[in-house]
């Protein structure tokens, strides 16, 4: 903890002086020198991970000196790390939509109206939100932000963005009725398995078959039972080995991205 | 063609129709349906029944409002059994922005209704970015990742906090997501520490879990709202939803099996015409 809350401020203003003449040398570097910082932090970020996973918590050496994990320690700062560039990620954005819809406004592009009403949502969020959050609440001010806020994201957010997702019923039932057909042995065994499952996750599906004992070798021919089969041996086994298949090729991916072996458009652009 | 098109247009918006009345009716007058609970379910209620006096439960908010419907059930019904139970628990989330203040509004009426204080029998410590470097460095630092609560209280000054330290601490973490979330806890808090961790999904996520559940990486799971309703049945939960939104699913599903195979019947049908009709035609 420091001493005084000035130093705090001189550090902080201090970091953003470095960071930003950091960037600005950066950015008169060469295209292969830039390309050339990014392999080695690339590299120097992934082998921390790498030797902080498989190094041992405590290592014994010639049985009179025990060493511990000397990467562990860095853990809590990078993941603190971490959270302070999910921040930037948001402004990122933030920075990006307004740029393309601002863009629509200036031009008076087709459907400019909608940038505008973009930018009226997004700015009385923002500000009913920072001001529910940091805001005096125990003024009449901050009570009635309080109200729009609790307003705007229940009433507004939760409910559209429920909404988009409630559609999704619709347009799947559409698609069974002009999908699914029967043009094959594999088709007609996909849609007998999809039967089984839906009519085992619900109590109607479960009625048919609720006459059968809940124990024995016929509990087996329950509706319930047949669905639990089918998701938790045959669809499993398939899924576990997709996820073998997956597993084995994101590591191999990951290898080829932290060693900088993958080639392809991104990797070839010039900064 | 033109015909086709306006065939096929009132067609659609039929089905549509047929599938809002399907939903509605079932919400609007009660329909009750008796609840046969799985051994997934069961799993998950028993794993919690088992965490010990001394440590909490961390209940992971991971989802939105569009996958309400089915998590929210999810988190009410784990609340509730939290709290009838008198276990210490914790909400936050760190992939969806809605999740832990959704969560706050699930579970203040069904605290309050247990007599139980915020800071001291639960606290919320809000959403928090970084994902899984983030989730690392938590795992073994609680009070140090997340600094503050949901309404900015210090950690320090939470009586809750007060033997919260890390994963050691945590009895249980229950990963309530509609996106694929519980890897990280899987990888980094079960991989490394052995910490039992449950899930709560959407129904379309529950086939993806099986393998986990199989192994041992979960110790059992709420499968969307059956899994929801199956909860409640076990935890005497009587105000719950998902028991009720039960029978606007099993409408739902009905609905879509009588579909396909009336899709499926105009479809050989047509074909079989079609089929008579060119053998009609060859000389």
């Amino acid at each position: 903890m420091l001493k005084h809350r000035w130093l705090l401020w001189i550090i902080i203003f201090a970091a953003v002086i470095g960071w930003a003449l950091l960037l600005f040398l950066l950015g008169k570097l060469r295209s292969r020198e830039k390309k050339l910082i990014i392999i080695v932090t690339t590299f120097l970020g992934g082998l921390f991970y790498v030797l902080e996973f498989f190094f041992p918590g405590k290592l014994h050496l010639f049985s009179w000196k025990t060493v511990n994990n000397p990467f562990t320690p860095f853990l809590e700062p990078l993941g603190q790390a971490f959270m302070v560039i999910g921040g930037f990620t948001l402004l990122l954005g933030v920075i990006n939509l307004t740029m393309v819809h601002g863009g629509n406004i200036r031009k008076l592009k087709k459907g400019w109206y909608n940038s505008l009403a973009f930018f009226v949502a997004m700015l009385a969020m923002a500000f009913f939100g920072l001001w529910d959050a940091y805001g005096k609440q125990t003024t009449p001010f901050g009570k009635t932000a309080h109200e729009i806020y609790l307003s705007l994201f229940n009433g507004a957010l939760v409910s559209l963005d429920a909404t988009m997702f409630s559609l999704l019923a619709f347009y799947m039932a559409t698609a069974a009725f002009r999908a699914f057909r029967l043009r094959s042995g594999e088709a007609t065994v996909l849609v007998l398995a999809a039967f089984l499952v839906m009519m085992g996750q619900v109590p109607m599906g479960m009625w048919f078959t609720h006459g059968l004992p809940t124990e024995g070798s016929l509990s087996g021919f329950r509706t319930e039972n047949i669905a639990m089969w089918l998701l938790g041996i045959i669809s499993m086994s398939g899924l576990r080995a997709v996820n073998f298949g997956v597993g084995v090729g994101a590591l191999a991916m990951s290898l080829r991205l932290w060693l900088y072996l993958e080639r392809g458009a991104f990797f070839e652009q010039e900064f | 063609m033109m015909q086709e098109k306006r065939k096929v247009f009132y067609i659609r918006r039929a089905i549509f129709l047929i599938m809002a009345i399907a939903v509605a009716i079932p919400l609007l007058v009660k329909i009750s349906m008796p609840i046969i609970v799985s051994w997934p379910t069961r799993d998950l209620y028993e794993a919690v029944e088992k965490v010990p006096p001394d440590k909490i439960v961390v209940i992971s908010n991971n989802w939105a409002a569009g996958t309400q419907g089915e998590t929210a059930p999810q988190t009410a019904a784990l609340i509730y059994h939290l709290a009838k139970r008198h276990k210490k628990f914790a909400l936050w989330g760190w992939n969806s922005v809605q999740g832990p203040l959704l969560a706050q509004q699930i579970a203040e009426p069904i605290a309050q209704k247990f007599g139980l204080k915020y800071g001291v029998d639960w606290v919320n410590w809000g959403f928090k970015t970084g994902s899984d470097q983030m989730v690392r460095a938590w795992a073994r630092d609680i009070p140090g990742t997340m600094k503050e609560d949901i309404n900015h209280t210090p950690m320090s000054k939470l009586p809750f906090m007060k033997n919260v330290r890390d994963h050691k601490d945590i009895g249980l973490i229950v990963e309530i997501t509609g996106s694929a979330t519980v890897g990280t806890y899987i990888r980094f808090l079960y991989g490394i520490y052995r910490t039992p961790i449950g899930y709560g999904c959407t129904g379309v996520m529950v086939p993806e879990a099986f393998p986990y559940l199989d192994a041992g990486q979960l110790v059992g799971m709420m499968r969307g709202l059956v899994g929801a309703a199956e909860y409640e049945e076990l935890a005497g939960y009587k105000d719950g939803k998902a028991g009720k939104r039960m029978a606007a699913q099993s409408f739902a599903h009905m609905l879509i099996i009588a579909l396909i195979i009336v899709g499926n019947a105009g479809y050989f049908i047509a074909r079989r015409r079609k089929n008579a009709h060119a053998e009609g035609g060859q000389p």
